[in-house]
C-alpha cells in the first residue's frame, strides 16, 4: 500500500500540471452567424473568412458559412485532415492526384475542363488536361527541342490559344531578363518558342493561373486575344557611387495580346489588387468603387459604378464582387455582378468571445 | 502480484533519481532566469544611461537560452537512458533480480506492460512540472521587468509556440498533445523492444546488439520507404491515414516482438 502513494503523487502531479496545460490551449468560444438578407442562392457554397490579428501577434480564423461557423486555426491533425478531404471535391483528385508527383505545377480551368502544367525535376515536362473524369497526359522530355530551357526558366502562367497550352516564362535572372513564350503542340509533340518584346521590362504574372492545387478558381475563356498580365520594371539605382538594377512591380493594368505579340497597357495607374479574369472579361475594382472591364476578346473597356460611398475589404470569387463593410455587431457584406447589387448578408458575433474580437477582426469571401 | 503492485513497485525504485532529475532542472532553469534577469537589467540600465533603449524582451529570449535548451535536452537524454535502464538494472549482478521477475506466476508481459506504464507516468510528470515551471518563470519574467520599467513584448503562448523544443511538447491543440505522447510511447516501446531482443541473444553471441539493431532497422527503413514512394502520390488527408495505419503497425510489432522476446527467448 505504501509503494502505491508515490504512484498516487505521481499522477497527482501530472493532473494538475496537465490539465492547468489542457485549460490554457482550450479552443476559442466565439462564435459568428451568417443571415443572408437577399437572394440565398449566391450563399449557398460560400465561405466568409474572418481573419482576427493583434499587433501582439495573436491569431484566429474562422470559417463561416450559412449552415455552420468553425474556427480554423490551431486545428489538430484529425481536423485538418478532414477540412482538407472536404476541400479538394472528389472530382478533381484524380487530377490533382497526377500533378502531386511534380516539383513544380500551374493550372487554368477554361470551358473544357481544367489543364495544368508541371515538371519533374529537370527530366520532363507534363501536360494535363481533365475533361469531366478523364485525365490525358502528355510528357515531354529533354529530347524535345526547348523543353531545358523551359524547365530551367521560371514560369509567370498559362494561356489557351487554338487549343495549344502556352507557357509565359522568364528567361535568364539579373539583368535584361528576356520574357519568352512556349507553345506547347501537344500533337505534333514539340514546342515552339517566340521572345516577347518588351525594354528593361518583363512579365511577372498571368492573371487566374494557379499554382498547385487551388480546385476552385475561375473559367477563363480559351481563345482570349488579351491576356491580363502583371509586370516588373528594371531600373538602375546609384547610391554611394555603386550603380545596380532595382526590379519591382509595374503599376498599371496589362495584357498580352496575342494577335500583336506584344503587351499593351490597358491603364496606366490601374490598380491590380483587387481584379478578376472571368471568362472574357477582366474585371479590376478601382478606387472610388468603380469597376473596370475589359473585354478581353476586343479590348474595349468600359467602366461602372459599383460601391457607393466608402469601400471596405473587397474580393472577387468568379465574376461577382463580395464588398464587407464592418458594423457594431459584425459586417455587412453585400454582392455585386455585372455593376449590380445581387444580394445581401450580415455576418454577426453571436457571444461576447466573438464580440471581444470585433475590433480587430476582418472578413473576407473566398 | 498485479500490475499496480509492480506499477508501485518500479516506481518506488525511479523515485530517487527522478526527484534528483526534477530538482535539477528546476534549480537550473530558474537559476538561468535569474542570470538572465540580472544581466539583462544591467545592459538595459547600460543602454538608458547613453540614449534611449529601442529593443523589447521577450519570453521567448529567455526560452532561447542555451541553459535552458539543455535542460530540456538534458531531461530527455535521461529519459531515454532509463527506458534503457528500467530494464538493464534488474539484469544486474547476475540478474537475481530478472529472475525473480521472470519466475512469477503472472504473464511475463505483466512485467512489459508496468515497465511501459512507470515510463509513461514519469515522463507525463515531467512534462507536468515543466509547464508548471514555465508558468511560474513567465509570472517571474514579467513582473520583475515589469518592476524595473522594461517593455515585455509578446504572450507566454506565443513563446511557446515559437519555440523549437517548446511548441511540438506542448503544441496548440491538446488532441495533438495526445498524438505526440502516442509517439513517445513508440519511441519507447522501440528501445524495450531492443533490450529484450539484445538480453534474448547474449549468451549465445557477442553480435547481440548489432542484430537487436539490424532487426529494429529494417523494421524502421521498410515503412519509411514505402513512405517516401507514397508521399508525393497521395493527398494529405490520404497520408495521415497511412501514417496513422504505419503507426499502429509499429506499436503492434514491437509490442509482438518484445512480448516473443520476452516470453520464449529470453535468458538470465
Amino acid at each position: 500500500m505504501k509503494r502505491m502513494w508515490n504512484v498516487a503523487a505521481l499522477g497527482a502531479v501530472i493532473v494538475i500540471g496537465l490539465g492547468t496545460f489542457a485549460f490554457d490551449m482550450r479552443d476559442t468560444k466565439a462564435e459568428w452567424d451568417l443571415a443572408v438578407t437577399t437572394n440565398p442562392e449566391v450563399w449557398k457554397d460560400q465561405t466568409v473568412n474572418l481573419y482576427y490579428n493583434t499587433e501582439e501577434g495573436e491569431k484566429e480564423r474562422f470559417e463561416v458559412t450559412i449552415d455552420q461557423s468553425q474556427v480554423t486555426t490551431d486545428l489538430n491533425y484529425i481536423e485538418q485532415a478532414l477540412a482538407y478531404d472536404d476541400e479538394v471535391d472528389s472530382s478533381v483528385r484524380d487530377f490533382y492526384r497526377q500533378l502531386s508527383g511534380l516539383s513544380f505545377v500551374q493550372s487554368i480551368q477554361t470551358p473544357d475542363g481544367y489543364i495544368g502544367i508541371g515538371q519533374d525535376g529537370n527530366k520532363e515536362i507534363a501536360v494535363f488536361r481533365l475533361n469531366g473524369q478523364d485525365v490525358t497526359k502528355q510528357i515531354f522530355g529533354t529530347d524535345v527541342n526547348g523543353a531545358s530551357e523551359l524547365m530551367d526558366s521560371p514560369w509567370a502562367g498559362l494561356f489557351v490559344r487554338a487549343g495549344n497550352v502556352h507557357v509565359i516564362y522568364r528567361d535568364g535572372y539579373g539583368e535584361n531578363p528576356v520574357t519568352k513564350i512556349a507553345m506547347i503542340d501537344e500533337g505534333a509533340k514539340q514546342i515552339k518558342i517566340e521572345t516577347v518584346k518588351l525594354q528593361d521590362e518583363a512579365i511577372s504574372s498571368v492573371t487566374g493561373t494557379s499554382w498547385a492545387f487551388r480546385p476552385y478558381v475561375a473559367t477563363i475563356d480559351a481563345d482570349n486575344r488579351f491576356i491580363p498580365v502583371s509586370m516588373t520594371e528594371q531600373t538602375s539605382v546609384t547610391e554611394g557611387g555603386e550603380t545596380y538594377l532595382s526590379e519591382q512591380e509595374k503599376a498599371g493594368l496589362h495584357a498580352y495580346d496575342v494577335e500583336t505579340k506584344q503587351v499593351v497597357e490597358l491603364m496606366p495607374d490601374g490598380d491590380m489588387w483587387n481584379a478578376t479574369v472571368y471568362e472574357d472579361q477582366l474585371i479590376a475594382l478601382q478606387e472610388g468603387g468603380t469597376e473596370l472591364v475589359v473585354d478581353l476578346k476586343t479590348g474595349k473597356q468600359s467602366t461602372r459604378q459599383v460601391i457607393d460611398g466608402s469601400v471596405g475589404t473587397t474580393s472577387y470569387v468568379g465574376d461577382q464582387l463580395y464588398h464587407a463593410r464592418p458594423t457594431k455587431e459584425g459586417a455587412v457584406i453585400d454582392v455585386y455582378q455585372d455593376g449590380k447589387a445581387i444580394s445581401s448578408a450580415v455576418v454577426k458575433a453571436t457571444n461576447d468571445e466573438a464580440k471581444a474580437l470585433l475590433p480587430s477582426t476582418q472578413f473576407y469571401v473566398e | 502480484m498485479n500490475l499496480l503492485k509492480l506499477l508501485g513497485w518500479e516506481v518506488e525504485r525511479a523515485t530517487k533519481p527522478y526527484l534528483i532529475l526534477i530538482t535539477l532542472l528546476v534549480v537550473a532553469q530558474f537559476a538561468w532566469l535569474g542570470f538572465f534577469l540580472w544581466s539583462e537589467t544591467n545592459m538595459y540600465e547600460e543602454i538608458r544611461r547613453t540614449g534611449t533603449p529601442d529593443y523589447v524582451l521577450t519570453f521567448a529570449n529567455y526560452l532561447g537560452g542555451t541553459p535552458f535548451i539543455l535542460s530540456i535536452g538534458v531531461a530527455v537524454a535521461a529519459m531515454v537512458f532509463f527506458s534503457f535502464w528500467i530494464w538493464y538494472r534488474d539484469f544486474q549482478g547476475r540478474g537475481t533480480f530478472m529472475m525473480r521477475l521472470l519466475l512469477m506466476p503472472q504473464k511475463r508481459m505483466i512485467v512489459f506492460g508496468a515497465k511501459l506504464v512507470t515510463m509513461m507516468l514519469m515522463i507525463l510528470g515531467l512534462f507536468s512540472v515543466q509547464w508548471i515551471a514555465l508558468k511560474l518563470q513567465y509570472i517571474a519574467f514579467s513582473s520583475w521587468l515589469d518592476s524595473q520599467m522594461i517593455p515585455v513584448g509578446g504572450s507566454f503562448e506565443q513563446a511557446i509556440r515559437f519555440d523549437g523544443a517548446l511548441s511540438p511538447m506542448y503544441p496548440a491543440s491538446f488532441v495533438n498533445f495526445l498524438i505526440h505522447q502516442v509517439l513517445i510511447v513508440l519511441v519507447i516501446l522501440f528501445i524495450f523492444a531492443f533490450v529484450l531482443i539484445e538480453r534474448s541473444l547474449w549468451q549465445r553471441t557477442l553480435w547481440s546488439p548489432i542484430i537487436a539493431i539490424l532487426m529494429l532497422g529494417a523494421l524502421i527503413a521498410v515503412p519509411v520507404t514505402a513512405f517516401f514512394f507514397l508521399e508525393s502520390r497521395l493527398f494529405m488527408d490520404e497520408m495521415m491515414v497511412v501514417v496513422g495505419l504505419g503507426l499502429m503497425g509499429w506499436m503492434s510489432v514491437t509490442v509482438w516482438l518484445s512480448r516473443l522476446y520476452l516470453t520464449k527467448k529470453l535468458s538470465v
